[in-house]
């Protein structure tokens, strides 16, 4: 990261714009996550302690009424695992689903400042308008 | 509770528990199952069982069946660049061993390519012909020694009945040699240019069908057919008309200067051919073989065959056995030869196929060019990966004398946690890396060694690493295996080390296990003094041939080449030259004696002994001109004496298996059967001299009249000189030459040179023999300073507290040199035998050959030793001469 990063800092430095922030582009490339991956990050911060693959499933056609697969959920999930932005546990033992346990996931720190600075992004062009 | 579900449920769980990662697949079946579960409930079984067989099989997807096993390959890679740092960091700790080390290493590499590629590029030869696997030369039985054997020429009638009676032979190709030409080629402006030429084969127009020798210009199929026509080299289109296009162009061939076509100019010929050729003419060109179609001893061609496809070439051998008795004896009879004569006392005459690829290795005959030695491809090679294990031995022995210092970094690493496994795999690491740079270096070095060798055998190593791509894509893999080779005994032995004994310092001599490493020492100083010794052996018998008197006076002789050119201006020619200031004596024969021979079958008025006799003509002055020594009779005195020219002198060997003392011999008649002139009169006897190679036993020969009517055409001038200004003297002979005949370059040789010529492959032998023996005593002394400057710093205490207790400085030296100069003493006691017989075994190809005396042995271990000593006087006196207090200030 460092040399794009002292690229970037270059460029800000030799084109003063204050509308373009190279920093921010490539901050912001690496931060930004697909629009699926958004949705199920989303749904396992709203779940909290519920979310696992089933939930996510149902809270997503219950909310915005999209059905999605199982296989995709979960892909999705251990990729933002990967990445850092939720991690994942065994719940207990259960009567139900052939005696599985359940993985549950939860959204990390980094999770949710990702969640807030997307937030954030999302509004700026509009602020910066707004300002002027 | 899942044996209650239905079999597709089962087998759907079994599919994923196949394909998914164990960490995994608790959640996921148990999603499936919770979604199966409600399906059941809400849409009925059908459903429910289609919906978990798609939803599982949506799982079956790259990114959950390869999920922790990328990861884990991620992690592998790290430690590889660790392994890598770590090496750097060690290299860069200790140069001094590094470099030992790694330019020991890629000097043995080099050599090991060197030779590798040498004997490589023997195996080579003619594997890249059209369907090799059914072409075969045939050979047959000498039919001209008594002693046997095959060669590879045969008579023009073979091919002709191979390819009328045998449907087994789907083609037959013969090559004749009509030998050496003058070649002219008038140029626009008028001007005749002449060249002597040699390499001139005659050949059969599907020569193109059975070897690949691409054409430049021209068309295969038809560059061959009819009366002619001729395909040049290259080069030889290059030296005759420069840039311009060859096709087409006439040039005049011989002394009847016949003009023939060019339809045809090869590509540069491969050199891993058993012949190439300046000019190939085509087969009617050479109007004699036409004219011997019918002979089976007019032995001018070599005759290639291709069989249909399945045919067993032994089956068709057998088959040929029995032409002796159907086809030659009654060609025999049309000649008036007695065949069952001519067959007595010599081996049943059959015919052999010989497949094309074997005849540059595996035969020794090869009339179009010469032949290489299998056993010195294998030497060769052998050598190299001698050198190679030499380099090879110095990492090993290197590695664990420093075990001590790498010994400390082992304990704390197991007592962190490492594997042993992992810390194999660090050294192992470690030893490829370093493997690897010695490749890189070995590439220029092995090209410097190239130029080294070629500047000082000044002959042309023909081949190149860079022409083989296979070999290219070799050298990593060979730097990995040797690298882990040499790495397997260091790598376990250091990580062999307890933690505990290594942080209390218990293994603090690192000069544990010495057995192993002093029996490598010795390993080497074996190899290096047995190729010493094959040096020095080869450097004698060179000499001893060198020096050897054959007999006659072969210093400061010319001889004038292809003489028979100067036809009728011969004895003029010879005349004017004996008149020339510095010229001694000149005079004319057939040949001087530098190996060649030409063997014929000669018997006695009453005797019913058979010699095969070398017969050579000469004129009256031979005898004064090349020195031999008559011990009976007189010499040829044609000039007052015309019955001369049918008289013999033969050598006292001839007379001897004659039966006669050289006094008796005056007077007996030789006769030569077969022949209608009259018999021929011995005059004289003369003292045996060598005329064939010091390989050759001293053959009967003799000598006849240069105007008897005897077989034998070619003529040479000897010219016996004494001057201080040979280029002037050369100048003026050819002078004359050129005011005698018109467009005809005179060719000229001495006759040491032309000797020399016959051992030049051992002479190529010796001199690649020094370079590598040189090489190797160089690598093991690179490895013995090592050892030692190791030894000299890890006794360092030792030496201090010796020194303290009383010790002399020359005890100590004596003490430390001591123990290597065991070692080399133990190499030179095992190399002995194995020198002694692998040169015995080489000299007795020599007639005439010296014995191995015991000081070669003596002498090969002395210098080995003296050099030893040499190379680590520096490092030893130091440690002898060591302040006690500077060493033991410490403690």
């Amino acid at each position: 990261m460092t040399t794009p990063k002292k690229l970037a800092d270059f460029f800000n430095k030799i084109y003063t714009n204050p509308y373009i922030s190279f920093t921010n582009y490539i901050e912001m490339s690496k931060e930004f996550l697909a629009e699926f991956e958004e949705l199920v990050l989303t749904m396992v911060g709203i779940l909290r302690e519920e979310a696992y693959g089933n939930a996510i499933v149902a809270e997503i056609k219950q909310r915005i009424g999209r059905e999605v697969n199982l296989s995709a959920v979960h892909v999705t999930l251990y990729r933002l695992e990967d990445k850092g932005y939720v991690k994942s546990s065994m719940g207990g033992a259960t009567n139900s689903r052939g005696g599985r346990r359940k993985r549950f996931f939860q959204v990390t720190n980094a999770g949710i400042a990702l969640l807030q600075a997307m937030k954030e992004c999302a509004h700026r062009p509009m602020e910066t308008r707004a300002s002027t | 509770m899942i044996n209650k579900d239905p079999l597709v449920v089962r087998w759907t769980i079994g599919f994923l528990r196949w394909f998914c990662p164990h960490t995994l697949v608790e959640g996921i079946e148990g999603d499936l199952l919770e979604e199966y579960d409600d399906d059941r409930l809400t849409h009925g079984q059908k459903v429910a069982s289609t919906r978990l067989l798609w939803n599982t099989f949506k799982f079956f997807r790259l990114s959950i069946i390869l999920r922790n096993k990328i990861k884990y390959r991620n992690n592998h890679l790290d430690m590889l660049f660790s392994y890598f740092k770590i090496t750097l960091r060690n290299i860069s700790r200790s140069k001094g061993y590094s470099f030992i080390n790694i330019f020991g290493l890629s000097l043995g590499i080099a050599c090991c390519l060197l030779t590798a590629n040498y004997a490589m590029f023997e195996f080579s030869f003619d594997n890249y012909h059209p369907n090799l696997d059914r072409t075969y030369r045939v050979d047959q039985t000498l039919i001209w020694s008594p002693d046997g054997g095959t060669f590879g020429s045969t008579g023009p009638a073979l091919g002709s009945l191979l390819k009328n009676d045998y449907p087994e032979v789907e083609e037959i190709m013969r090559i004749n040699t009509p030998g050496d030409f003058v070649v002219r080629y008038t140029e626009e402006n008028g001007d005749v240019a002449a060249f002597n030429e040699n390499r001139i084969f005659a050949a059969d127009s599907n020569f193109f069908n059975f070897f690949k020798v691409d054409l430049k210009e021209g068309d295969p199929s038809t560059a061959l057919k009819g009366l002619n026509k001729v395909v040049i080299s290259d080069e030889i289109a290059e030296k005759l008309f420069g840039n311009e296009p060859a096709l087409g162009k006439i040039i005049q061939m011989g002394n009847d200067r016949k003009p023939i076509e060019i339809t045809g100019v090869t590509k540069k010929q491969h050199e891993n051919t058993h012949f190439q050729f300046n000019y190939l003419v085509s087969m009617p060109t050479n109007p004699a073989v036409k004219r011997f179609e019918w002979s089976w001893i007019w032995t001018q061609v070599v005759t290639y065959i291709r069989l249909n496809p399945g045919t067993d070439p032994r089956e068709l051998e057998k088959k040929l056995a029995t032409v002796g008795e159907t086809h030659i004896k009654p060609s025999f009879q049309q000649m008036g030869i007695n065949y069952d004569d001519f067959k007595q006392a010599k081996e049943p005459w059959q015919f052999y196929l010989v497949p094309i690829e074997d005849i540059h290795l595996k035969t020794r005959d090869n009339r179009l060019g010469s032949v290489g030695d299998v056993r010195y491809a294998y030497a060769f090679a052998a050598i190299g990966a001698f050198v190679l294990i030499i380099a090879a031995i110095n990492f090993v022995n290197l590695s664990t004398a420093r075990g001590t210092k790498r010994a400390r970094e082992v304990g704390v690493k197991k007592a962190l946690g490492a594997l042993r496994n992992s810390l194999v795999a660090q050294f192992q690491a470690e030893s490829i890396i370093l493997a690897l740079f010695s490749m890189i270096l070995a590439i220029p070095l092995m090209e410097f060694l190239r130029i080294v060798i070629v500047s000082l055998m000044q002959d042309d190593l023909p081949f190149s690493l860079w022409s083989d791509p296979k070999f290219i894509i070799a050298l990593p893999v060979i730097a990995i295996v040797v690298g882990f080779l040499a790495g397997l005994y260091p790598s376990f032995y250091l990580t062999s080390f307890l933690p505990v004994q290594v942080l209390k310092g218990k293994i603090a001599t690192g000069m544990g296990n010495s057995v192993l490493r002093n029996s490598l020492v010795v390993l080497q100083f074996t190899i290096s003094i047995a190729m010493l010794i094959g040096t020095v052996v080869i450097v004698q018998q060179m000499n001893f041939i060198r020096s050897t008197n054959l007999g006659y006076d072969k210093e400061n002789t010319l001889v004038i080449n292809y003489a028979e050119k100067l036809t009728t201006h011969i004895v003029p020619f010879r005349d004017e030259v004996s008149k020339l200031s510095g010229v001694i004596s000149a005079s004319i024969a057939q040949d001087v004696p530098r190996g060649r021979t030409y063997e014929d079958i000669y018997t006695a008025e009453g005797s019913t002994i058979k010699l095969p006799l070398t017969s050579v003509k000469i004129d009256d002055h031979y005898f004064e001109a090349m020195g031999f020594k008559l011990i009976a009779g007189r010499h040829h005195d044609i000039e007052h004496n015309a019955a001369d020219k049918r008289a013999f002198i033969l050598n006292e060997t001839a007379a001897k298996l004659f039966g006669w003392t050289p006094e008796e011999a005056i007077g007996k008649m030789i006769i030569y059967p077969g022949d209608d002139f009259a018999k021929s009169p011995v005059i004289g006897v003369m003292k045996d001299f060598h005329f064939q190679t010091m390989r050759q036993s001293i053959n009967p020969l003799a000598f006849n009249s240069i105007d008897s009517e005897m077989w034998g055409d070619m003529r040479v001038v000897a010219i016996k000189y004494k001057t201080n200004d040979l280029p002037d003297l050369v100048q003026s002979i050819e002078k004359k030459w050129n005011s005698m005949v018109d467009q005809t370059p005179i060719s000229f040789s001495f006759l040491e040179d032309d000797l020399a010529e016959n051992y030049k492959e051992d002479r190529r032998l010796g001199d690649l023999f020094a370079i590598f023996a040189s090489l190797s005593i160089v690598i093991a002394m690179i490895g013995l300073v090592g050892l030692v400057a190791y030894s000299t710093e890890v006794r360092k205490k030792e030496i201090g507290i010796r020194k303290v207790l009383g010790a002399s400085r020359a005890t100590i030296l004596v003490m430390m040199n001591s123990s290597y100069v065991k070692l080399i003493a133990l190499g030179l006691l095992i190399s002995t035998p194995l020198g002694w017989f692998a040169m015995d075994n080489w000299l007795n190809s020599f007639e005439f050959r010296v014995n191995i005396s015991p000081f070669v042995f003596v002498g090969a271990g002395l210098a080995v030793m003296i050099v030893a000593l040499l190379s680590v006087a520096y490092l030893s006196m130091r440690a002898a001469s060591v302040n006690p207090a500077s060493v033991l200030k410490e403690e």
